[in-house]
């Protein structure tokens, strides 16, 4: 008898897993995904995104049709809002985003959504790699030279963008003497700025760094790398690249040229920056109120590409580096970091973006 | 590199690649035909399908159907005095007055002849100017970009119709329109009435429709006459005229064709400007100026030539360095990365073969879009004699259709009908809208350049780079040119104003009274906003509220004039009704698609115009608006995916 029962109840369970399934796959059999990206065609944001576009239907069950729209504008804000305020809470809205965190963390009035509101799916994160051209002041051979030289130009984009602020932080932690110029669209637009010698030292994400940077700066020899940023797991220690043998942490440069750990705010500042930039430049949500089947299913489609061979290939192919994908917690968690800033760290931000 | 460009060329006429070519014509002619779509739709449509293609078919199919959209975009300049890309404006300035000539043929004939050849001869200069390309393009940073967009809003200023003043104003004001939505640098809204649509910034084709389009359908709407206002057996020109024409200006040809590759080589700013550096050289460079404005078939070849020629020109800093200069050249940046291919200096060595085979894609391309183009132009040359109420319900449904395509929002649609009261206002106030145009689309990238220059330089010793002098120099000589131009004809014909010879006079008041209000009202709010965000809109309202206010007195001082003479100083005053009447009919459009969508709402509008305005057979309405509704249903539902509005009742 127990047995004919416990057989039922495995019978029972494996329907109702089947009848969830069966959900799920009715959620999305014919539909259409619009994915969202808050940043214009074209840019690495734009490319990552394509790529997960490409690949992230056929794990979810139905195989819905999905169709790519970039909202850009604002340095990512428009399309943050557009989520909140725009797109319905259906599951057929999807955002791939660069999520501009920090705005939120500096209480942007242009930002009229609450990120940690949005249900989110997952991230992935790069390593940042900082440059300098050779012939910036009276000439760079090696790291050591930054801070002897006077009045380099540093081109960023927009001054409450987390690019600016973690170099200029980082800049004025080793104590660089520089000029700040910022306004460039892109980090394309960045490269050409330095190529044309118009600024001299900047920072790109490893996929811009691969693409841009290398081929015209670095291996015709008119800029060598600095450092990049690692992120730092809770107990403090450096999660190194392995992709970027060869070239030093900040953390390794710091303590070479200055002899010592950094600490205080700014340095917790900075941090704070760095973790969520390095851990999760792109992350991936949908609206909040989205029918929990259509998260279930897209979470799990998040899960599954990150084991997908085919997706590390193209990406590897395309992004120079393998893909570095968090999951639904870790994202959520990161989101919920980002709001839980201390005014001490946030009045510091504001300090440092009025100072411009 | 002659072998690479050999194999180059191999590897694009290797099957599949020049199937795949072709097929990107026959899409790129589409593309470019209906206002509204263009290369850009085009290529992020098309961007999905290449994933799995190897990389000389993709390339092909992306830059196939990217060559033609300028080729075919000249259809709507010509018949309808719409721009169909940015790159096609100056085309209307004689291209629509050649079509009123019943010139549309001839101006065809010449456009596409001109348009492949400059095509092929840009990718040709592409080719051989690779060596140099690197310092040139080096040599423009974001200083030098600002004055190259002071240089295309003077050249525009004064050469779109005869007051250079007014111009200048509606110039300044197009930039003042850029500034709308988020700042760039500091996140301050700007202009945006508190309305969230606004805060995007406005929407460029719906405000282009507006101003362009929606004043010639007015016209043909409230006097039903055909586009032509010459009877068809009466037109002397036919195509081959036209290509004639092309051939004979075969110096202005090649001239034109290094104008276009070398400003297109110019990320971001090339695309924009490239027609009028090109019109305003054939204006300056030819001794009888008195036809331009008027259908001078020359100031259809210039431009024509170099917004193809630019096309090579556009792809060098895409594929040589990773600067995209358009958004279409990003997407193509898109493709080259997923292909596996680093912009960068192998591009131009150990994989010159593929930039080769994009050059080649554009020399076929080009000369393959002519010629079938050639094959139907004179069929779609003939719209321009039919009766102008049989042609204003398609115009409306395209018109309507462009504006809803790029966002998806009704908010467009309000955004269409009100620029399209603000052109017919300066249409028949004789204020020129290209400048307008050109100044809200490079507004953005020279506010950018001009608040990177300014911080990456000390004070102003950035005008005192060479080439910013060469450009400066520039800029000083088209306005003297202009000024001098204009006080000639002063001195033959005291009017002040003479645009095709039939201004308003009060509607010229009310032109530049508006354009006087609008930088009142952009100037007020600029002393509250942080510097980086209101140093800009401030001094651009400044001159602009001084010009327009000068203009206005010499308006006012017109007005006196003919009212002295005994003139009639509103001559419009019997076409107002009509207007507000057509104008109830398209807010009918809009509230029947908010009830029922826009796939109901337009083949009504279609339907009822014909049988009303038109006074057409009820058979005749019913399988024009069938017509309308299929042409919808394939052409926008299923090919471009469009997303329609979720009205009350189909939601």
């Amino acid at each position: 008898m127990k047995r004919v029962l416990s057989t039922a109840l495995a019978g029972a369970a494996i329907a109702l897993v089947g009848l969830a399934g069966a959900a799920e796959a009715q959620f999305y059999k014919g539909k259409r995904i619009t994915i969202l990206i808050n940043y214009s065609a074209g840019g690495p944001t734009d490319i990552e995104g394509r790529l997960v576009a490409k690949h992230l239907s056929k794990h979810i069950p139905g195989n819905p049709r999905i169709i790519v729209k970039n909202v850009p504008g604002a340095g990512g804000i428009t399309g943050s809002n557009y989520m909140g305020e725009v797109a319905k809470p259906d599951g057929l809205s999807l955002a791939i985003f660069t999520p501009p965190l920090i705005s939120q963390v500096l209480q942007d009035p242009g930002l009229r959504v609450d990120f940690s509101k949005f249900v989110w799916l997952a991230g992935i994160g790069h390593p940042q790699v900082c440059y300098i051209r050779k012939d910036a002041g009276s000439g760079v051979s090696s790291v050591e030279d930054v801070l002897k030289i006077k009045g380099f130009k540093a081109a960023g984009m927009r001054t409450t963008s987390s690019h600016d602020l973690r170099f200029r932080m980082a800049l004025d932690l080793l104590g660089a003497d520089y000029k700040y110029v910022t306004g460039y669209k892109g980090l394309a637009k960045v490269v050409a700025g330095v190529m044309q010698n118009e600024t001299q030292f900047s920072c790109g994400s490893v996929p811009g760094f691969r693409k841009n940077v290398e081929p015209n700066l670095i291996e015709p020899g008119h800029a060598i790398s600095l450092w990049y940023y690692s992120a730092v797991d809770p107990k403090g220690m450096e999660v190194r690249n392995p992709h970027l043998k060869g070239i030093p942490t900040y953390l390794d440069v710091y303590k070479k040229l200055k002899g010592k750990s950094p600490s205080g705010v700014r340095y917790d500042a900075f941090q704070l920056i760095n973790n969520l930039s390095v851990s999760m430049l792109r992350g991936s949500f949908v609206p909040e109120g989205t029918p929990d089947e259509a998260v279930k299913a897209l979470r799990a489609a998040w899960e599954a590409l990150a084991k997908d061979k085919d997706f590390a290939a193209d990406y590897t192919k395309v992004i120079k580096a393998p893909p570095n994908i968090i999951l639904a917690a870790a994202a959520q968690a990161h989101v919920d970091a980002a709001g839980k800033v201390s005014p001490e760290i946030v009045a510091f931000f504001k300090d440092l973006i009025g100072r411009k | 590199m002659f072998d690479a460009a050999l194999s180059g060329l191999v590897s694009v006429i290797a099957w599949p690649a020049i199937g795949y070519l072709f097929l990107g014509v026959f899409i790129g002619l589409y593309f470019g035909a209906v206002p509204g779509l263009s290369g850009l739709v085009g290529m992020a449509i098309l961007l999905p399908f290449t994933f799995a293609m190897e990389p000389v078919p993709a390339l092909a199919f992306l830059l196939g159907m990217f060559a033609v959209t300028t080729t075919s975009d000249t259809i709507a300049s010509v018949l309808l005095g719409i721009p169909g890309t940015a790159a096609s404006q100056a085309t209307i300035l004689d291209g629509y007055p050649m079509a009123m000539k019943g010139e549309a043929s001839r101006a065809f004939g010449a456009a596409f002849t001109v348009s492949a050849v400059g095509g092929l001869l840009g990718a040709v200069v592409l080719g051989l100017s690779i060596p140099i390309v690197k310092p040139l393009i080096l040599s423009f940073t974001q200083a030098e970009f600002f004055m190259l967009g002071l240089l295309g809003l003077a050249m525009v200023g004064s050469l779109s119709g005869d007051s250079m003043l007014r111009g200048l104003t509606a110039a300044l004001i197009g930039l003042g329109l850029s500034y709308v939505g988020y700042a760039e640098n500091g996140a301050v809204p700007r202009y945006w009435l508190g309305t969230t649509y606004l805060l995007e910034g406005l929407p460029l084709i719906p405000v282009v429709l507006g101003l362009f389009a929606l004043p010639e359908v007015i016209d043909l709407a409230v006097r039903n006459s055909s586009i032509s206002r010459v009877p068809e057996d009466r037109v002397a020109g036919g195509m081959m005229t036209g290509i004639r024409d092309a051939w004979r200006n075969w110096w202005l040809v090649l001239r034109s064709t290094a104008i276009g590759a070398y400003v297109g080589m110019l990320p971001g700013l090339g695309g924009s400007i490239v027609d009028w550096v090109a019109y305003g050289h054939v204006v300056q460079s030819s001794k009888d100026k008195e036809g331009f404005g008027k259908g001078d078939v020359r100031g259809v070849i210039a431009p024509e030539t170099a917004n193809n020629a630019m096309k090579g020109g556009a792809l060098i800093p895409t594929v040589a360095f990773g600067i995209p200069g358009s958004a279409s050249m990003a997407i193509l940046l898109g493709a080259l990365m997923i292909q596996n291919m680093t912009p960068g200096p192998e591009m131009l060595t150990t994989k010159l073969d593929i930039t080769f085979s994009l050059m080649w894609t554009l020399v076929i391309a080009n000369v393959a879009g002519a010629l079938l183009l050639m094959l139907l132009a004179r069929q779609v040359a003939r719209v321009t004699f039919v009766r102008g109420h049989f042609v204003v319900p398609a115009i409306t449904l395209f018109v309507f259709m462009g504006a809803w395509l790029a966002n998806s929002n009704l908010g467009d649609w309000i955004t269409l009908l009100i620029f399209g009261l603000v052109g017919y206002v300066m249409k028949q106030g004789g204020v020129p809208r290209p400048p307008m145009v050109l100044g809200f689309v490079i507004g953005p990238i020279m506010e950018n350049a001009l608040f990177i220059t300014t911080s990456a330089h000390d004070g102003l010793s950035w005008l005192g780079r060479p080439i910013c002098l060469i450009i400066g120099a520039l800029i000083l000589l088209s306005i003297l040119f202009a000024v001098r131009r204009q006080r000639k004809k002063k001195a033959d014909d005291p009017r002040i104003v003479a645009d095709l010879g039939r201004t308003d006079p009060t509607m010229s008041l009310v032109a530049v009274g508006l354009l006087l209000a609008v930088a009142v009202y952009g100037l007020a709010p600029t002393f509250a906003w942080p510097a980086d965000v209101g140093r800009t809109p401030m001094i651009t309202m400044i001159p602009a509220i001084c010009l327009s206010a000068v203009a206005l007195w010499q308006g006012a001082r017109e007005v006196r004039r003919i009212r002295a003479e005994g003139g009639d100083i509103f001559p419009v005053r019997a076409e107002i009704a009509p207007v507000a009447h057509l104008y109830l009919w398209w807010i009918g459009v809009f509230a029947l698609a908010v009830v029922a969508g826009q796939l109901v709402a337009l083949p009504v509008f279609v339907a009822l115009y014909l049988l009303v305005w038109g006074g057409y057979a009820w058979w005749i309405a019913l399988i024009y608006a069938a017509a309308g509704w299929a042409f919808l249903y394939v052409m926008f539902d299923r090919i471009v995916a469009v997303l329609w509005y979720p009205s009350l009742l189909f939601h």
